[in-house]
C-alpha cells in the first residue's frame, strides 16, 4: 500500500515534469525561430516578451516587457516572425504598450502584392481586418498576399499584414472592401519584435 | 486591515483581467472582473470606502488601456454612486436582483464606451459592436456570483 502511494506520487511528479518540459520544448522553438529570424533579417530588432493584454473587449493591444531603457521609443512598428503585429504607442522605462493591427483605431497603410493595389486596412476588433477604400473595379481576389505599403509613415514597406479571405461591394456600390486574415494570430502571441528605424 | 484587503484584491483581479486566458474569451471578448468587484463593494463595505476602490478600480483599468481619455475611472464611480441609491430605494440582499444590476450596468457601461470608442474615429462594424456588447455583459453578469463570494469573504 506505502508502495502503490509512493509509485503514484512518483508518477504524478513525472507527468508534471513531463508538461514543464514541454513547454520549455515549445519556448525553444518559437525562440529559435525569432533568433533564426533575427540573423536573416535586415532589419534591426529588439525581441520582447509580451506580459499583459488590454483588459476590456474593446480595444486591442498588449503591453510588452521591453522599454526606453532598450531603445523603444513610441511609434515603433511591431512584427513576429509571421508577419505585422502594431506599433508601440507608450514607451515607459521597462515596458512599452503596443496597439495591435486589429484595433479599431488602427489603420495600415497596405497594397495588394500582386497587383499593387492600395487601400488602407483597418481593424475591427473582430479576428479579420477590413480593407477599404478600394475602387468598385479593384484588381484584388481572395487569396491575394497584402503587405505594407511605402505610404505608410509608420511601418517599413513590404512587411506581410494578411490574406485577402472575402470581398465586398459597400453600401454605395461605388467602392469595394476586402476581409483580410491577418497573417499574425493577434489573441496568441507571446514574442514580438520591435523594428528599429 | 480590510482596505488592505480590498485593495490587495483589487491588484489580483486587474492582474487577473490583464492576463484573461484566451481559451476563456467566447468571441474576442472577455469579463469586466473590476466593473464587479468595485459594485460588489457597494453591497458590503459602506459608500466612501467603495467610491475610493470604484475609482481605484477604473484607473487601473484606463492605465492598461491605449485611449487618452481616463473614461473607466469616471464611470466606475457613477456606477458606484448610482448603485449606492438605488439601494436605498430597493432592497438589494436578494442574489438575483444583484445579478441583474450587474448586467444593466454592464451593458450601460459597455455602451458608454463603444459609443466613446466610436467618436473617436475608430470604425467597428455594427455585427461586432453588438457582439462586443452583448456578450461581453452576458460574461461579466455570468461571473459575477464569483466575485461576490470574494468580496463577502472580504467583507467577514
Amino acid at each position: 500500500m506505502v508502495k502503490l502511494e509512493r509509485l503514484s506520487s512518483e508518477a504524478e511528479n513525472l507527468r508534471r515534469r513531463l508538461f514543464d518540459l514541454r513547454e520549455i520544448e515549445q519556448e525553444n522553438l518559437r525562440l529559435k525561430s525569432i533568433l533564426n529570424f533575427k540573423q536573416r533579417s535586415p532589419l534591426r530588432i529588439i525581441p520582447a516578451r509580451v506580459i499583459a493584454r488590454s483588459p476590456d473587449s474593446w480595444s486591442s493591444s498588449v503591453i510588452i516587457d521591453k522599454g526606453r531603457d532598450s531603445g523603444i521609443r513610441t511609434g515603433m512598428a511591431v512584427i513576429n516572425t509571421q508577419g505585422l503585429v502594431g506599433r508601440v504607442i507608450e514607451s515607459s522605462g521597462s515596458n512599452s504598450k503596443i496597439l495591435l493591427i486589429n484595433d479599431p483605431s488602427q489603420g495600415v497603410s497596405s497594397i495588394v502584392q500582386r497587383t499593387r493595389q492600395e487601400g488602407l486596412a483597418s481593424g475591427s476588433l473582430g479576428a479579420n481586418l477590413i480593407m477599404r477604400y478600394l475602387p468598385a473595379d479593384a484588381q484584388i481576389a481572395v487569396g491575394d498576399i497584402i503587405i505594407t505599403s511605402e505610404l505608410s509613415r509608420v511601418y517599413p514597406k513590404g512587411l506581410l499584414v494578411g490574406t485577402v479571405v472575402n470581398i465586398g461591394k459597400e453600401f454605395s456600390g461605388l467602392s469595394c472592401y476586402a476581409v483580410v486574415k491577418p497573417a499574425v494570430k493577434l489573441s496568441d502571441i507571446e514574442e514580438v519584435l520591435v523594428i528599429i528605424p | 486591515m480590510k482596505k488592505w484587503l480590498i485593495f490587495f484584491a483589487l491588484i489580483i483581479i486587474a492582474t487577473l483581467q490583464l492576463n484573461w486566458p484566451a481559451s476563456l474569451s467566447f468571441f474576442n471578448t472577455k469579463p469586466d472582473l473590476l466593473l464587479i468587484f468595485s459594485i460588489s463593494l457597494v453591497f458590503y463595505f459602506n459608500f466612501k470606502t467603495a467610491l475610493v476602490s470604484s475609482v481605484l478600480a477604473g484607473l487601473f483599468k484606463d492605465a492598461f488601456l491605449p485611449s487618452a481619455i481616463a473614461i473607466n475611472t469616471l464611470s466606475f464611480a457613477v456606477w458606484s454612486y448610482l448603485t449606492f441609491r438605488l439601494s436605498s430605494q430597493v432592497s438589494t440582499e436578494n442574489s438575483y436582483v444583484r445579478l441583474a444590476i450587474i448586467l444593466i450596468i454592464a451593458v450601460l457601461n459597455n455602451i458608454v464606451i463603444g459609443i466613446q470608442s466610436l467618436n473617436s474615429g475608430s470604425f467597428i462594424p455594427a455585427g461586432i459592436f453588438l457582439r462586443s456588447l452583448i456578450i461581453s455583459s452576458l460574461y461579466t453578469g455570468a461571473l459575477s456570483p464569483l466575485v461576490f463570494k470574494l468580496t463577502k469573504k472580504i467583507a467577514g
